[in-house]
């Protein structure tokens, strides 16, 4: 185990160095010249010499691989550089921004766990009966349903018709709720198809009817046997959306007017503001990287055998 | 000791549009001797696993009744007791999932003596080691999963499981189909030697002549959902009539 995580962080470095050098390209590649924004952020009528003189003080002149190399060091120094859409360091921004994404995303992925585990094992109990049937249409419905569609259906419900919520933002968690449960559904619809086939996967499988002939109870099986088995699924889809939130944030932002990261990459990437959209693009592939990780380190804590038939 | 009471199992189906009755297995008696070996024959769809199903309370029969020592225990699997539990066994055609995933061998091996026999710690682990140096395990296993084990290996364990309880009743469900000759040869021999120490009925519910041939006394040959013939042959293939178990036989190896 000890050897495989660290394994698995060198191919993480390798990894977000991959990333790093990608989102640094696209600093390069994105047609604005920073050293000519940084100089009309000052003034808007510049001279050629004056971009010239910013370029040289900045080191912008300077060969690809070095720049990359010092924009490296201040992104792990904590010097992301100068957003030109804010005009404030990006470090600040992503101070302000990225914990109200990240609320957002923790009260998501609470509804799915839950919602997803309970209404499975419901489902998974009785195959075929009228919860099924009602739970297998509503999470179809889920899927397909735009989130954007769907946030502001609910701020006309509880917003508008019965207003239990503001439409503008509220403080503390109650703010929180609508944005968070919009983000969720597609999410908790996907993982209780995915839990609930899982599960009944393992209904099928023959030690399920060994326990049977065991006289073992139908909700021994259920718990004590099948539900750990089906879990592997649903912990890697879980801890991969994690990733797919924090990045896909943004339409459920705007539509509650919530100032999260995703409306302010949005926001970077209409300002062509290349060095903070790389330092986001760099966070939120931390964060899915990380996220994989994680999910496999669980996977691999509860379902050691997973691991070994792997190996051979 | 069981007995099958004019046994029946139909389900509703829908053909062109029309709900119809299919019987899997038609109305069929037969009783399982204590210490007797018994085979189930019959190609695929025959109605064997059903029947089988049904003797070990895993399907409620459509009409009929399971008898064990006159006492009826038809569809009550998850409400049998434990003294019927350890008495009647099962051995599951996939070895691999025939055993939790997250089990242990000791672990698939003491689950039986664990709730049935209740035995302290220190006598279960006794047991389990003397079961699997039974059947000819290496104690180097004892902490792998299934998954970690070949297909033989994977049955031998099922085995240990089933015997753990001293049952007087094992249904072997193709227990044996999918694993080379070789293996299956040893195994099936490992059976009979088990069956010679400790007095055990076997039913084996296959689609293999061969097999049912080199191991049952009694063959009980299955043909869409009706038991056509049964023969107590001891390995004397002329004495079937039936032209379906004339079939089966020519179709041996």
């Amino acid at each position: 185990m000890n050897r495989y995580v660290v394994k698995r962080f060198i191919g993480l470095i390798v990894v977000l160095m991959g990333v790093s050098i990608l989102s640094f390209l696209m600093i390069e590649i994105s047609g604005t010249d920073p050293a000519e924004a940084i100089a009309r952020r000052a003034s808007f009528n510049v001279t050629r010499e004056q971009i010239e003189v910013v370029r040289l003080e900045l080191g912008l002149d300077r060969p690809i691989v070095e720049r990359y190399f010092r924009w490296l060091a201040g992104i792990l120094t904590g010097d992301a550089g100068m957003s030109t859409y804010s005009n404030r360091p990006v470090i600040e921004d992503l101070r302000v921004y990225l914990p109200i994404t990240l609320t957002l995303v923790g009260l998501s992925l609470a509804w799915v766990v839950l919602f997803a585990l309970p209404v499975s094992l419901a489902c998974a109990r009785y195959p075929g009966g009228i919860l099924d049937h009602v739970v297998r249409w509503l999470t179809l419905l889920g899927i397909c349903t735009p989130t954007f569609w769907l946030g502001f259906m609910l701020l006309i419900l509880f917003a508008v018709r019965t207003p239990i919520f503001s439409v503008l933002p509220e403080a503390g968690i109650k703010g929180y709720l609508l944005p968070s449960l919009t983000l969720a559904v597609p999410i908790l619809s996907a993982g209780i198809r995915i839990l609930r086939g899982s599960l009944l996967s393992e209904a099928n499988r023959d030690y399920v009817t060994y326990l049977k002939v065991r006289g073992h109870t139908k909700r021994d099986i259920l718990y004590r046997h099948m539900l750990p088995n089906a879990l592997p699924p649903i912990i890697t889809l879980f801890c991969q959306y994690l990733g797919y939130l924090i990045a896909g944030s943004a339409v459920v932002e705007s539509v509650f007017s919530l100032k999260g990261i995703g409306t302010y990459l949005v926001g970077c990437i209409l300002a062509a503001d290349s060095t903070a959209v790389a330092a986001c693009v760099l966070i939120v592939a931390t964060v899915f990287v990380l996220a994989n990780l994680m999910g496999d380190l669980i996977n691999r804590m509860i379902c050691p055998w997973m691991v070994r038939e792997t190996n051979d | 000791m069981l007995e099958a009471v004019r046994v029946e199992k139909s389900y509703a189906v829908r053909t062109q549009g029309r709900m119809k009755a299919f019987h899997a297995v038609r109305p069929t008696s037969f009783r399982i001797e204590e210490g007797a070996s018994y085979a189930l024959v019959g190609e695929s769809g025959s109605g064997k696993t059903t029947l089988s199903q049904i003797l070990m309370g895993l399907l409620p029969p459509t009409a009929g009744d399971i008898l064990l020592d006159g006492a009826s225990i038809a569809g009550k699997s998850a409400r049998r007791d434990r003294n019927v539990a350890a008495q009647l066994q099962m051995v599951l055609q996939d070895g691999k999932s025939a055993l939790d995933p997250r089990f242990t061998v000791y672990d698939s091996i003491a689950e039986p003596i664990r709730n049935l026999l209740k035995l302290p710690r220190e006598k279960e682990r006794e047991l389990v080691v003397s079961l699997m140096q039974r059947m000819e395990l290496s104690e180097k296993h004892l902490h792998n999963r299934a998954g970690e084990l070949s297909g033989g290996q994977q049955k031998r364990v099922c085995i240990a499981r089933a015997i753990a309880v001293s049952p007087r009743l094992i249904i072997f469900d193709e227990a044996v189909s999918g694993l080379d000759v070789i293996v299956r040869k040893h195994i099936l021999d490992l059976l009979k030697a088990l069956r010679r120490e400790r007095p055990c009925a076997y039913l084996f519910v296959t689609h293999d002549m061969d097999v049912a041939m080199y191991m049952a006394e009694t063959i009980h040959v299955m043909k869409e959902g009706e038991i056509v013939e049964r023969v107590t042959c001891k390995g004397n293939q002329t004495l079937f009539v039936h032209p379906y178990s004339r079939l089966l036989v020519s179709s041996m190896a």
